[in-house]
């Protein structure tokens, strides 16, 4: 079943050609005009991009901070009310199954926020602790303010943008109740706001956005913005673990081994995840071509050595990247290696590319001017 | 740093200004291991990649630069020295009573298909082949040649209502030419500007002299050459205003033709014909630059919302482009000239304080020398009133909300950039003067007849084709040389 | 009532009655249709800067009456005091009256004829002996390739500029881009330069000759010649459209009503004219009917006939000289702009030409007749005969003392050349048509310059071979 978001009255409006693209089975705008230009805004500027389609799910129980504490791969049950972590949560076997942020809102309350959904497995680990497990993705609306003046866009809607990264707090903002929170990897703000409070959320930001240049982004410049800063996200680059007993994917392979502590005892699958020894390393690829590549072997000398998951072209770097999974011996920055661009309708022969390792991110978050 | 005694080792290159090509030039030479020293005259390098606060709060950045090549690009990892671009945006043109925006044509494309090929024509070393004018078909030797007959507007004709004035009017953006004149087409393979850089153009000049730094060059502003001293018939040293000699293998020089020869060489060190080559090549300044910060956002009517993140042409028109060529060429100001608007704090808001704008005007056919005397603040006066009269037609409300104006006449541009006559192309762009005629010495591409000189400013061929690829072609000419053997 | 021919010509002057001869020539049965009622030339401009040499020798012209009254006329530049400097064949005279205007150039001027002379004369292999052009340019020097090179991309004015020193010679030297119908500022147009050092009159290289009788005696002689190689002769003939039978061009028909059957046609009338005014509709493809639309050029070059009493004393007698008066390189590109913006220029380019004493006799009139070459004039609405008149009667009579005219005659003016690639173009871009049998021989097909009877000829060689392989089939 296709659901819309609740900016939809909006996004489409704006949605110059009408591109669109789905997530969770939410219908988003692939782009609403020119994604370089978008994707280059969130580094002049400022960009708000519609971010209600994200899987979130309320946890609340007297045993919710067992239940979190034997999910996920870090000590959520450390933070204190408004505090978020990062964190994977994985299969009995070690494989990731899904990586999100979670959020304590309360003593026996908190909240994950996570790109792809899970349902089964959070609903059914959470009944085992007698938790509820409730799915808000609909009853809420949330929108990404990313960029150097997100926080000056912040302060000029008049909240109060002195918030730490990973951090949410919950303002009554003239008449509405919005959480203003950090998740995100950019750098950036999200504002959420119940779902019928939508519409009125995005003409306040787009009005007081014009003058820091503000751009709605669509899908694809977010993805490209994930790919400059080296982010894998489940559901586009790799399928979470689909068994409970399965090993695939390493989080050592992914980039997401940090999310991962080592001192927290007592996380499914941890001794799995110990014990893994990965033989091949999330690394950028920097193609000599600006036509992206998802998704295709990787040579070296002929001999297949890695593949590539997502791949866009970034109008920063003025070429085409992509996130590629290589074994260790070829992914050291600078290595240069071949592969074959995709077919398209304006190319008689495939073309063969070069292409060199780049140790990820590709480019530092944008930087942030203070409000 | 002290240079008041003479240097004794020699440097492997030593290259002259450190703008585009200069810097470009400077970290390909000093990745390829060799010994750089890039002089430049200024405090601060950058040449005309400079970004100006010009009033308190507002900084602009006038002089466009056409697109670096996307191998250098790469190659210098400028991306990471925090050189961002934002794409341009489609051109518009703004009329009092309407807009037009400009039509997705494969015209454009066209000529990026051509401009590639020139520019990959620039980096070949071999010589020009014989073009024989009796083949019952003219055989090009790269696409580009057969543009180079040929008219802008005959090459515009078919484009639908009012799309050819803009393309013409974006194609001669600060120029001065004939749109009707043989050779005219030549300008769509020599592109202004190429989008907004973070930070402005400046942000893209400080990329560049990090990216030539680490590279390990050394970088010396604030220093002047004033000779180029040859040894037994090669280019040996550099001697600076103050008397101090550098000694080199190698010289880059990436000033421009005439400033070159003609200000850094006794001409009777030169061969006479060489001199009189030099003498007739034409080098004429046509473009004038007004920033103008703006208290507030303009408003135009019937705007579309990205309106201000376009460059916008200002009632273009072909018979007044070729009236106001024509008075250039008297050395008369027209009545209505050519004016490109760029706004670019609207895509980079960090160029202007917030809610307020900086508007970049670009004017052509402004001439270097007027037919009755110099630059008096009359006429600059002059100008800037004819300017902003034409603005105010189709942003009306503009005048009222300008906080600061500030003129950069040609005369200006000579002083500030040390471009001859203040032309920032270094030299007409006409069939007579564009790839194997430009600079049009026997030897192609960067050599010149002195022997150890390379030219790699603006007025070589692959100049007004691509920012620092006549640097990168001076760069890969000098290192092949010298790993050939034929550098002392 | 329908009679069959080989092939038809459309169209009278020379460049018809070439055509027509030279079918017939070969055997064809060729018929020559003209509108006018009478076979003439323009009346009154007697010079001619280029015949097809071997069109005169094929023809015999000679045999039928074609003399020239001057074989070859001298540049003239008018100095200050009245005086001509003559720039001719004699090197000596040349230098001695060019020391006159301008010492510095003589050597310069001597170089360049010495080396445009060579160069014109090692093209000629190619541009009117039809030999194959990778032999010619095999035979060039290098130091020629690259004048030549220098040549196709070059304005004549900053050749011009960068080769001598004195305003006036220059500006007179520049002339002859301006006869080719360019603007010696386009690039390219220093091309001309070799165009016309190029042409052989009478034998003798870069001449300009005037035919006794003026161009209406060479259009005499070539009737001649038609009628003596078996062509038929139609004045009086006006074609409305041409027919088309079974897919294949059948032949015209005309005003009155009759048809001529001929499947080979040659139309000295401009491309636009023939394929949009006499074609069927549906024979060109829609992209070549777009590309017919482009604008026409707006300007041109007029012709003026001065009626004079008696020959004007100046510099030693105007007769037997063509006088270029310019002022300076800047002349030519003011005059133009105005005529481009649709005025009639100022201060335009003149070139004056008077026929030897002799001729006066044999002109139609008892008058001596002052041929004025007038560039550049707007056309269109926007030509105005009188303003022109008095123009130029006012420039002569500035430059030239004691100068009244008793009649002025306006011709209609010829359109410039649409652009200097025309000259770079081969015979196949300029005479054939996208509809097969149909060839263009006229003005119009040619690269510079009307009347040589180059494009003629090689239309009707084109016409012959067509014949013969249609023939065999």
């Amino acid at each position: 079943m296709i659901r819309a978001t609740p900016f939809h009255a909006r996004t489409a409006e704006a949605n110059r050609d009408n591109l669109w693209t789905m997530r969770n089975r939410f219908t988003l705008p692939a782009q609403f005009g020119e994604p370089a230009a978008e994707a280059t805004a969130a580094r002049f500027g400022v960009v708000m991009a519609d971010i209600s389609w994200r899987w979130r799910v309320m946890l609340e129980g007297a045993r919710t901070r067992e239940l979190v504490q034997r999910l996920f791969t870090r000590d959520a049950a450390a933070l204190n009310p408004g505090q978020a972590l990062k964190a994977l949560w994985l299969s009995d076997g070690g494989g990731v199954r899904g990586a999100g942020v979670v959020a304590r809102h309360g003593r026996q309350s908190f909240q994950l926020v996570a790109a792809a959904e899970d349902a089964a497995w959070i609903s059914s680990a959470a009944a085992l602790f007698g938790v509820t497990a409730r799915d808000v993705t609909e009853e809420e609306a949330g929108l990404a303010l990313i960029g150097p003046y997100a926080g000056k866009l912040v302060a000029a809607l008049g909240l109060d943008a002195a918030l730490e990264p990973l951090a949410l707090r919950k303002f009554l903002w003239r008449n509405l109740e919005v959480t203003l929170s950090r998740f995100g990897e950019q750098g950036g703000y999200e504002l959420w706001c119940k779902s019928e409070d939508a519409t009125l959320l995005w003409d306040r930001v787009a009005r007081a956005g014009e003058a820091f240049a503000n751009l709605p982004a669509g899908q694809i410049a977010m993805d490209t913005l994930d790919l400059e800063a080296g982010v894998p996200r489940p559901g586009r680059d790799y399928d979470g673990a689909i068994a409970a007993d399965v090993a695939e994917p390493l989080a050592g392979e992914l980039r997401l081994a940090a999310l991962i502590d080592a001192e927290h005892l007592g996380f499914n699958g941890r001794s799995a995840a110990m014990a893994a020894r990965p033989n091949r390393r999330l690394v950028g690829l920097a193609l000599d071509s600006s036509v992206p590549a998802p998704f295709t072997p990787v040579l070296a000398n002929g001999a297949v050595v890695g593949r590539t998951l997502s791949s866009l072209y970034s109008p920063l770097l003025r070429r085409a990247i992509a996130l590629a999974q290589l074994d260790e011996a070829h992914a050291a920055a600078g290595t240069r290696l071949t592969l074959t661009l995709p077919a398209a309708r304006d190319v008689l022969l495939p073309t063969v590319t070069a292409a060199s390792v780049v140790d990820l991110p590709f480019l530092a978050p944008p930087d942030s001017i203070p409000p | 740093m002290c240079w008041s005694e003479s240097v004794a080792e020699r440097y492997d290159a030593a290259i002259i200004g450190a703008g585009a090509d200069g810097l470009a030039a400077a970290a390909l030479l000093a990745r390829a291991g060799l010994r750089v020293m890039v002089l430049e005259r200024h405090g601060e390098p950058g040449g005309r990649l400079v970004t100006r606060q010009f009033h308190p709060g507002y900084f602009a950045s006038p002089f466009a630069a056409a697109p670096i090549p996307d191998p250098l690009f790469w190659a210098l990892d400028l991306a990471r020295h925090g050189a961002l671009l934002a794409p341009t945006a489609p051109a518009a043109a703004l009329w009092p009573d309407r807009i037009v925006t400009s039509a997705p044509t494969p015209l454009l494309a066209e000529a990026e298909r051509r401009r590639a090929a020139a520019l990959a024509h620039a980096r070949l070393p071999a010589p020009v082949p014989r073009w024989n004018p009796f083949a019952r078909r003219v055989r090009a030797a790269w696409p580009a040649e057969s543009w180079t007959h040929r008219a802008l507007v005959e090459v515009l004709d078919g484009q639908e209502e009012g799309q050819a004035e803009l393309l013409a009017a974006c194609a001669l953006e600060g120029r001065a030419a004939d749109p009707l004149a043989a050779g005219s087409a030549l300008h769509l393979l020599a592109p202004g500007g190429a989008g907004v850089w973070r930070g402005g153009l400046g942000g893209l000049g400080a990329a560049l002299a990090a990216s030539a730094r680490a590279a390990g060059a050394e970088l010396a502003c604030g220093l002047e050459v004033s000779e180029i001293k040859c040894q037994s018939g090669r280019a040996a040293s550099l001697t600076l205003a103050d008397g101090t000699q550098i000694a080199a293998r190698a010289i880059i020089s990436t000033l421009d033709l005439k400033r070159t020869f003609l200000s850094l060489f006794a001409w009777s060190e030169l061969p006479p014909p060489v001199v009189k080559q030099i003498g007739n090549f034409r080098i004429a300044g046509a473009g004038a630059y007004l920033l103008v910060a703006l208290g507030a956002q303009p408003q135009a009517k019937n705007a579309p919302a990205d309106l201000l993140r376009r460059p916008l042409q200002v009632m273009p028109d072909l018979r007044r482009m070729v009236e106001a060529h024509a008075a250039w060429r008297g050395g008369v100001l027209a009545e209505h000239l050519p004016l490109t608007l760029r706004f670019e704090s609207s895509v980079d808001p960090g160029l202007a304080p917030i809610g307020a704008a900086v508007m970049t005007v670009t004017i052509g056919c402004v001439p270097h020398t007027l037919f009755d005397g110099v630059w008096t603040h009359e006429k600059r006066d002059l100008l800037t009133a004819r300017a902003l009269a034409a603005i105010e037609q189709v942003f009306p409300g503009l005048a009222a909300s300008i906080v600061a104006v500030e003129l950069i006449a040609p005369p200006d541009i000579e002083a500030l950039l040390g471009a001859t006559a203040g032309d920032l192309q270094g030299g007409e762009i006409a069939p007579d003067q564009m790839f194997a005629f430009r600079p049009g010495f026997a030897r192609p591409g960067p050599y010149t007849p002195v022997e150890g000189l390379y030219l790699a400013g603006p007025s070589s061929a692959a100049a007004p084709l691509a920012t620092c690829a006549a640097g990168a072609i001076a760069a890969e000419a000098l290192i092949a040389d010298l790993r050939a053997g034929r550098l002392k | 009532m329908s009679e069959r021919y080989d092939a038809a010509v459309i169209g009278g002057g020379v460049s018809g009655l070439a055509a027509v001869s030279l079918l017939a020539k070969a055997g064809l049965r060729a018929v020559l249709l003209e509108q006018a009622t009478t076979l003439s030339g323009p009346a009154g401009e007697p010079a001619l800067r280029a015949l097809d040499p071997r069109l005169v020798k094929e023809l015999g012209l000679a045999r039928h009456g074609l003399k020239f009254s001057s074989r070859d006329l001298a540049l003239a530049v008018p100095r200050s005091g009245g005086q001509l400097t003559v720039l001719s064949r004699d090197r000596h005279a040349t230098a001695r009256s060019l020391a006159a205007l301008s010492p510095v150039d003589v050597a310069a001027f001597a170089a360049f004829q010495r080396e445009f002379a060579t160069l014109a004369r090692a093209l000629r292999r190619t541009w009117w002996e039809g030999a194959p052009a990778a032999e010619t340019a095999a035979r060039l020097k290098p130091a020629q390739h690259d004048l030549l090179d220098r040549l196709t991309v070059t304005s004549a004015a900053c050749f011009l500029a960068a080769r001598f020193e004195s305003d006036a010679l220059k500006a007179a030297l520049a002339f002859a881009a301006a006869a080719c119908g360019f603007s010696p500022s386009e690039p390219g147009s220093a091309l001309a330069l070799l165009w016309s050092a190029a042409q052989e009159m009478c034998g003798l290289q870069g001449a300009v000759a005037v035919p006794r009788g003026g161009v209406g005696g060479l259009v005499a002689a070539l009737s001649q010649a038609a009628e003596a190689a078996g062509a038929t002769l139609r004045p009086g003939a006006t074609v409305s459209r041409l027919t088309v039978a079974d897919d294949r061009l059948a032949g015209v028909e005309l005003a009155a009503g009759e048809q001529i059957a001929a499947p080979l046609i040659l139309s000295t009338l401009s491309r636009r004219r023939t394929l949009e005014g006499l074609a069927p509709t549906a024979r060109i493809g829609l992209g070549a009917a777009q590309a017919l639309r482009r604008p026409s050029p707006r300007t041109g070059c007029a012709t003026l006939v001065f009626g004079l009493n008696r020959l004007p004393d100046f510099g030693g007698g105007l007769a037997n000289k063509r006088v270029v008066i310019a002022e300076r390189l800047e002349t030519y590109e003011i005059a133009y702009t105005a005529a481009r913006l649709g005025q009639m220029p100022r201060e335009p380019v003149l070139e004056l030409i008077l026929p030897p004493p002799q001729a006066a006799a044999e002109q139609l009139s008892s008058r001596l007749l002052l041929s004025v070459s007038v560039w550049p004039v707007p056309l269109g609405d926007a030509f105005d005969r009188d303003a022109l008149a008095r123009t130029v009667g006012a420039m002569i009579e500035r430059h030239i003392p004691g100068f009244a005219a008793a009649s002025c005659d306006v011709l209609p003016p010829l359109a410039a050349a649409p652009s200097v690639a025309r000259l770079l173009s081969g015979a196949a871009e300029r005479i054939e048509t996208p509809i097969p049998g149909l060839l263009l021989c006229g003005d119009a097909a040619e690269p510079a310059d009307a009347i040589s009877g180059r494009a003629a000829r090689q239309a009707a060689r084109l016409a012959v071979l067509l014949h013969r392989k249609g023939g065999a089939r």
